[in-house]
């Protein structure tokens, strides 16, 4: 939280909401150092949520979630599946429900399934998940949508919404929406790492 | 009609039904039993064992020829509802597919013909009831042939008896139509029974009695019991027995949507009562009972293994001690010490503990899966002020049990007992699963230190042994009973009386006081001494260049059983012709336990940094098998069970507090990482011996010694997984 | 709030948040339905909702609706009656406390999976716990199960 509200004052762009504006083609070199250099600034950002083992969990490299901070492979012989959701007699609604459970301590959110394998963070570096997100081959999602998705996804939102004692990741999914929306605002820079 | 103090009590047909006890499918059967027998019964400690020969307690022969067997065992998985009917059911000569099994009431009739005691333990069902059972069916076969000889007025010599009906020249009678006949002659003394090689039902593969019902969800085990008027009960207690409640929020439980009733029925147990088990359980969370600080606020286990470590370098009390143990370890050539750790484990039976009582202040009646029904009835008759012939114990399926339910002074029955007397209303006591997994009666932790002296050739000179643990036994009567000296064999057991010939060795025990409750759980002592003697074999049969079948094989000259287990379980591998599959590895061991043998090899690989057992291929000797289909499942669940107890399980304390709550802290072995098990047996016509527990020891040295293979590492911290961190 | 259950619709009393496990044995009396973990790590309370297997002990009755739950109790079918038959032929049951769950699981498997592998029966059951050890017995009348409906 803390580093996501120094960043936001750090560059104090004014306006939060802006949605993505193509590269300006008369851009100075400075002028694109600058720009480049907050990109890659927002992307790191975004990392903090992105790296997140309550974010990684359900981004594994394989075919198998991972559970908890320390990341161990989900009990049960949980698998991806056909559609991410699970194994014909085990989806993941046949525990996960919409909700966090608070008696049974089951976690809960709308549409509980693995992202695409295309988007597997586990295992890769900054640079990878960001050219990732950005090659159409490999992602369902335009960049304006990625907004949407980072900002106001329900199951994207379970991160800062663990339920029963887990640990949220950093920020709160409103300010994860922006930054991700000046990220991309800022020509969505990829490390080169 | 009742007889006692001999070996030929009967119970007449009259009586049998004349008081209620079992209901059979809408008919009651019971018996009356005098009382000098209750007297028995009621006694604190048990009774001196002998062999009751009440046919008609365990036989009842309806009109229909229909029979219904009453077990005098709890049917907690091991299938004692299908092969305690087969013993009876051989000599009766009845059609088995009339049988039918319901659980036996509290009656000294129904005691452990060994122990004393009704009750259900050490492995040992089949192989107590093994003459008894079998003599019981002859006798009710022989009145039944006289009841019908009498009618037919011809010499019983003319009679015979085939699949429920008996026959002469006269015709054919059923069972049921002679049955009230039969069970008012004397009975006979020495019913003939049959030689092994004419057994029809003893040795079969019959199918399990109560398989159905437990596929289709008829069965009914404690925690479905339900009585008139019933509300459920969840107790707070504090983490460790000891505590005194402190405070809690009497207000917030009431205000759950559901509650009853708060009752606070001892100093540290308060109860919630409500209409559902979600609502007792969210109240009882609301109470937020906090609990004086007591002396176990600083229990740890980290520290007792510490204090365990310490009292190894210490004497111990001498179990045994063959030749000079310690003087030819001195005068070794090579020297080298093994320490091994185990945790203290949870039985985790799949039905957590429960029990349903319903009191009026005069009599009672409780309902739960009672694996020990006379200590569970004296001990809710003491807790009730009453009589135990006013408190009636039903018996119902167990789901599992591994030791648990045998609880010593009947803990969880207590519990509903004490709340009952305060409430006086029916009511049924849960534990959740973080309950019961909290409330003790663990497998003891336990230390093993192992001094090992080799002569120049590297072959074994001396081996001086010290095990620190927990107690057993103690902390009830039983401690009294079995607890000779000071020395407690099940801490001991498996180590001592090794079957193996060793020249010098020596056994010491120290016990220190626990301030956690210890029970027995699948295969007791077992479980870890058979870990430290067999991966020590196979180090030992390392170091000095020897095959593990080889080693173990000479150390084994004159033991008839492990030696036919040791040549069948080779035969069965392949061993030293086949080799296990790239990446994998094989790891043997072969022990003794509830006087039966097994030997096991298991498969093995390194999965996600833990071992994961392939294939396990598993050599029984353990006399006749009455079951062999259902024997074999009690071997390839003792493996199961014996991989989730060391693989990541661990019950651990600090500050105080049990660490552990539910299955996602005891990872326990799933579809996806069990085995496929091969079972054979050695084939025998000796009374059976025990098969619940013994299949459960091998399985972890059997693991380790594969490890080896693959690691060159020997794992002697329990769980693997702390182990595989640990070398 | 009104539920339905097994082909009927029927009142009840107990809070929207309690589980839906609760309801029904506690209040339904329905017990063939177990109670192992409460935490959806052991299987046992497995009930089909919509024909799905769900843990019921993770399932607050609130989200219901007008969703159909059926329970063992419920099941009097082709595919339940070979997967019982088959636990029968394999000697499958111990205790038996956890079977309930695994054959509520197997029933969804075989509707979907007509000739299951090794590996669809390892991912589908993985939510099951049974400490009595059955697995290769599970396996085995799943597949004879499977077979017997073919």
């Amino acid at each position: 939280m803390k580093n996501l509200i120094l960043i936001a004052a750090l560059f104090s762009f004014n306006s939060m909401a802006k949605v993505v504006k193509p590269v300006k083609s008369n851009e100075t070199k400075e002028m694109k150092v600058e720009r480049v250099t907050k990109s890659l600034a927002y992307f790191e950002e975004m990392t903090k949520v992105i790296q997140h083992p309550r974010c990684l969990n359900c981004h594994p490299g394989g075919d198998r979630p991972t559970q908890g901070m320390d990341m161990h492979v989900h009990q049960m012989n949980v698998q991806r599946g056909e559609n991410g959701d699970g194994s014909v007699g085990m989806k993941c609604s046949t525990c996960h429900q919409d909700e966090n459970n608070a008696s049974s301590g089951v976690p809960g959110a709308p549409r509980w399934m693995l992202a695409p394998k295309t988007q597997a963070w586990q295992g890769k570096t900054k640079g990878q998940i960001c050219r990732q997100l950005k090659d159409t081959k490999k992602t369902h999602m335009t960049l304006e949508e990625l907004i949407h998705h980072n900002g106001e996804d329900e199951l994207v939102g379970w991160g800062w919404n663990p339920g029963l004692g887990r640990e949220p990741v950093p920020g709160t999914q409103k300010q994860f929406g922006e930054i991700t929306a000046q990220w991309i605002a800022t020509g969505a820079e990829c490390p080169k790492i | 009609m009742t007889k006692d103090n001999s070996e030929k009590t009967i119970v007449s047909r009259r009586d049998f039904m004349a008081s209620s006890a079992v209901a059979v499918g809408g008919l009651f059967v019971a018996f009356n039993i005098s009382p000098t027998m209750n007297r028995l019964m009621a006694a604190e400690a048990p009774a001196a064992p002998k062999m009751v020969y009440a046919p008609n307690a365990f036989i009842h022969i309806a009109p229909d020829n229909s029979i219904t067997m009453v077990i005098n065992k709890l049917e907690m998985g091991q299938g004692v509802n299908t092969s305690m009917a087969q013993l009876i059911a051989e000599e009766l000569e009845c059609d088995w597919t009339t049988i039918k099994s319901v659980s036996a009431p509290v009656n000294a009739v129904y005691n452990h013909t060994q122990y004393g005691t009704q009750m259900t333990g050490g492995s040992s069902a089949l192989n107590s009831s093994w003459d008894q059972h079998r003599k019981i069916g002859a006798g009710m076969r022989e009145m039944l042939k006289s009841a019908a000889a009498a009618k037919w007025g011809i010499p019983v010599a003319e009679v015979r008896a085939e699949n429920g009906y008996v026959y002469s020249a006269k015709g054919k009678l059923s069972y049921g139509e002679v049955a009230d006949d039969a069970n008012k002659l004397p009975l006979p003394e020495n019913p003939p029974l049959k030689n092994a090689k004419d057994f029809k039902i003893i040795g079969k593969n019959l199918k399990r009695i109560d398989a159905l019902e437990k596929a289709n969800g008829k069965a009914i085990y404690g925690m479905d019991v339900r009585i008139p008027g019933m509300v459920y009960a969840c107790v707070a207690r504090s983490n460790i027995d000891g505590g005194e409640i402190a405070s809690y929020d009497e207000k917030a439980a009431r205000a759950v949507s559901g509650v009853v009733d708060v009752v606070k029925f001892s100093d540290n147990k308060i109860a919630v009562l409500a209409k559902n088990t979600y609502a007792a359980k969210t109240g009882r969370d609301a109470l937020n009972v906090k609990f004086k600080s007591n002396a176990n606020d600083n229990a740890s286990t980290e520290q007792w293994m510490k204090d365990f470590k310490e009292l190894a370098n210490k004497d111990g009390i001498v179990a045994e001690d063959k030749g000079s143990a310690k003087a030819e370890y001195n005068n070794s050539k090579t020297k080298f010490t093994a320490e091994y750790e185990f945790p203290f484990l949870a039985h985790s039976a799949m039905e957590p503990l429960n029990c349903t009582v319903d009191y009026n202040g005069k009599t009672a009646e409780l309902w739960s899966g009672h694996q020990m029904p006379t200590v569970d009835r004296d001990t809710a008759a003491k807790v009730l002020g009453l009589k135990p012939e006013n408190v009636n114990v039903h018996t119902t399926y167990a789901g599992g049990s591994f030791g648990r339910r045998a609880s010593k002074n009947s803990d969880y029955v207590v519990q509903a007992c004490e709340l009952a007397k305060v409430y006086k209303k029916p009511l049924k006591m849960v534990m959740t699963r973080e309950d019961d997994t909290h409330a003790g009666y663990y497998r003891p932790m336990t230390y093993h230190k192992v001094n090992i002296g080799l002569d120049d050739k590297n072959h074994l000179q001396a081996w001086d042994h010290h095990i620190v643990g927990y107690t057993v036994m103690g902390q009830s009567f039983f401690g009294d009973l079995m607890i000779k000296g000071g020395l407690e064999s099940a801490v001991t057991e498996g180590v001592t009386e090794s079957p193996y010939t060793f020249k010098n060795f020596r056994v010491e025990q120290t016990i220190p006081k626990s301030s956690v409750k210890t029970l027995w759980y699948r295969s007791v002592g077992h479980t870890h001494t058979a870990y430290v003697m067999e991966t020590m074999i196979d180090e030992l049969a390392h170091k000095s260049k020897t095959d593990p079948f080889t080693y173990r094989q000479n150390l084994l000259a004159g033991k008839p059983r492990q030696l036919a287990v040791l040549a069948q379980l080779k035969k069965m591998t392949g061993w030293g012709t086949k080799k296990a599959p790239h990446g994998r590895a094989w790891g043997l061991a072969i022990h003794q336990a509830f006087n039966s043998v097994i030997g096991q090899v298991a498969e093995v690989s390194i999965i996600d940094g833990l071992p994961h057992v392939h294939q396990v291929w598993c050599v029984a000797h353990c006399g006749q098998v009455v079951n062999p289909d259902v024997a074999k499942t009690q071997l390839e669940g003792g493996i199961v069970f014996g991989i989730t107890s060391v693989l990541q399980q661990e019950i651990t304390i600090k500050d105080g507090l049990v660490q552990q709550g539910n299955f996602k802290e005891m990872p326990v072995v799933r579809m996806y990482n069990a085995p496929v098990v091969h079972v054979e047996f050695v084939p025998s016509t000796d009374t059976p011996t025990g098969l619940g527990e013994p299949g459960v020891p091998p399985i972890a040295p059997a693991i380790a010694n594969a490890v080896f293979q693959l690691t060159q590492k020997r794992l002697r911290v329990l769980p693997f997984s702390k182990g595989m961190k640990v070398v | 709030m009104n539920i339905k259950i097994n082909g009927k619709i029927v009142p009840i009393t107990s809070s929207g948040d309690t589980p839906l496990l609760w309801v029904i044995r506690d209040e339904l009396n329905l017990t063939g339905t177990k109670f192992g973990c409460g935490q959806a790590q052991c299987g046992a309370c497995t009930v089909h909702i919509e024909g799905s297997p769900t843990r019921s002990c993770s399932y607050p009755v609130k989200f219901l609706g007008t969703k159909e739950v059926t329970t063992i109790e419920g099941m009097d079918d082709k595919i339940t009656h070979a997967i019982q038959k088959a636990w029968v032929d394999n000697q499958v049951p111990q205790c038996g406390y956890c079977q309930i769950g695994n054959v509520m699981t197997v029933k969804a498997l075989l509707e979907d999976t007509k000739k299951p592998t090794d590996k669809d029966i390892d991912n589908a059951m993985g939510g099951h716990i049974c400490r009595c050890g059955t697995y290769q017995r599970i396996k085995a009348a799943i597949h004879q199960a499977a077979s017997s409906l073919a």
